[in-house]
């Protein structure tokens, strides 16, 4: 919900497998930037704030992008939209930019996070959040970070369902069917026990 | 034990495993995983083993997802056997893996639980591994 991050990013000229490989060499990361205008550009950033920005604002929140080119410097709010990793090591290897209108609705997914103890699970019920993310559409800059659920008061069987989460005015939670978020299941209905006494059995 | 219902050729040619995993690199349905850092194959017993001993570490709760399939077919001659007269019988399955696949993943347990379960998963496999967490 903030605007507060910046990164700083340089155009780029250079394009193509090896091209991108030198640049990565560098400890830059080849990037792209897009807005719905169709503005399509190519940039390099480096890449400890560009991992700091990602830790800080991930798919959803709005940053400052500034992209320097020819000596001039461009601002434009953004987010990330697409960021590739390294198989094995894990690094950022590209990431897509999206300039958003601040006046215009944008889809997004957000994070679910639990807090609280079940009564359920003092009971003896398990926890399970069945989704880890929900999306939503809203203006930019009135996006939450995550929906935080508060489960203290959820009781074994019972659930917590999309219909019933509350979010920021001007935000809306996008769905077809009112499907559960979180709920507290029966021990006995939990497999995962019947997978342990199957694993005994094999052995 | 993992092994395919109905396959299609009895005996497949060995192959190498080159290259990384372009696929099925990366944590989507729990939060914690573990990562092939170098290539090899897993038997379909290899993969068993290490999923037992995750589940005796969790005991109960929780939700493990094993990302790996053994679908290639592996031959052997029986012992004491001239070479020749052909390739040897099938005698188990097993999973190539690249490096940087995500073998197993779990869901539903604290972290410490599920490092712990997955570290003494990876004792029971022939491949160096890490501890890989989900994406943002």
């Amino acid at each position: 919900m903030s605007n507060q991050s910046t990164l700083s990013v340089h155009s780029r000229t250079e394009t193509g497998t090896g091209q991108c490989r030198r640049l990565r060499d560098k400890a830059s990361i080849p990037g792209v930037f897009y807005n719905a205008q169709g503005a399509n550009l190519l940039f390099s950033a480096e890449r400890t704030p560009l991992q700091k920005l990602f830790n800080k604002v991930g798919l959803s929140q709005v940053f400052q992008l500034e992209i320097s080119q020819d000596g001039e410097v461009q601002q434009h709010p953004a987010i990330i939209r697409d960021i590739q990793f390294h198989p094995v090591k894990g690094a950022i290897t590209h990431v897509d930019f999206f300039g958003v209108d601040l006046t215009k609705k944008i889809n997004v997914y957000i994070p679910v996070e639990v807090t609280g103890k079940p009564k359920g699970v003092v009971l003896g019920g398990i926890l399970e959040i069945f989704r880890d993310e929900l999306e939503v559409v809203g203006l930019p800059m009135s996006i939450p970070e995550k929906i935080v659920i508060d489960v203290t008061s959820l009781e074994i069987n019972h659930n917590v369902h999309v219909q019933d989460l509350k979010l920021p005015e001007s935000v809306e939670l996008v769905f077809d069917d009112n499907f559960a978020v979180v709920g507290v299941v029966s021990p006995s209905a939990s497999d995962s026990e019947s997978e342990e006494k199957e694993a005994e059995a094999a052995e | 034990m993992l092994s395919p219902k109905k396959v299609k050729f009895r005996k497949q040619q060995k192959n190498r495993i080159k290259g990384m995993a372009l696929r099925g690199s990366s944590v989507v349905f729990g939060d914690i995983g573990l990562k092939a850092l170098e290539p090899g194959k897993l038997t379909n017993q290899q993969i068993e083993s290490a999923r037992i001993a995750m589940m005796r570490h969790i005991k109960r709760g929780g939700k493990v997802w094993i990302r790996v399939f053994p679908d290639k077919p592996i031959t052997a001659k029986p012992a004491e056997t001239r070479q020749g007269k052909g390739k040897g019988a099938p005698v188990g399955w097993c999973a190539p893996i690249r490096r940087g696949r995500v073998l197993y993943e779990i869901k539903g347990v604290s972290l410490e639980l599920a490092s712990e379960a997955l570290r003494r998963a990876s004792y029971k496999l022939p491949i160096k591994t890490s501890i890989v967490f989900r994406e943002a």
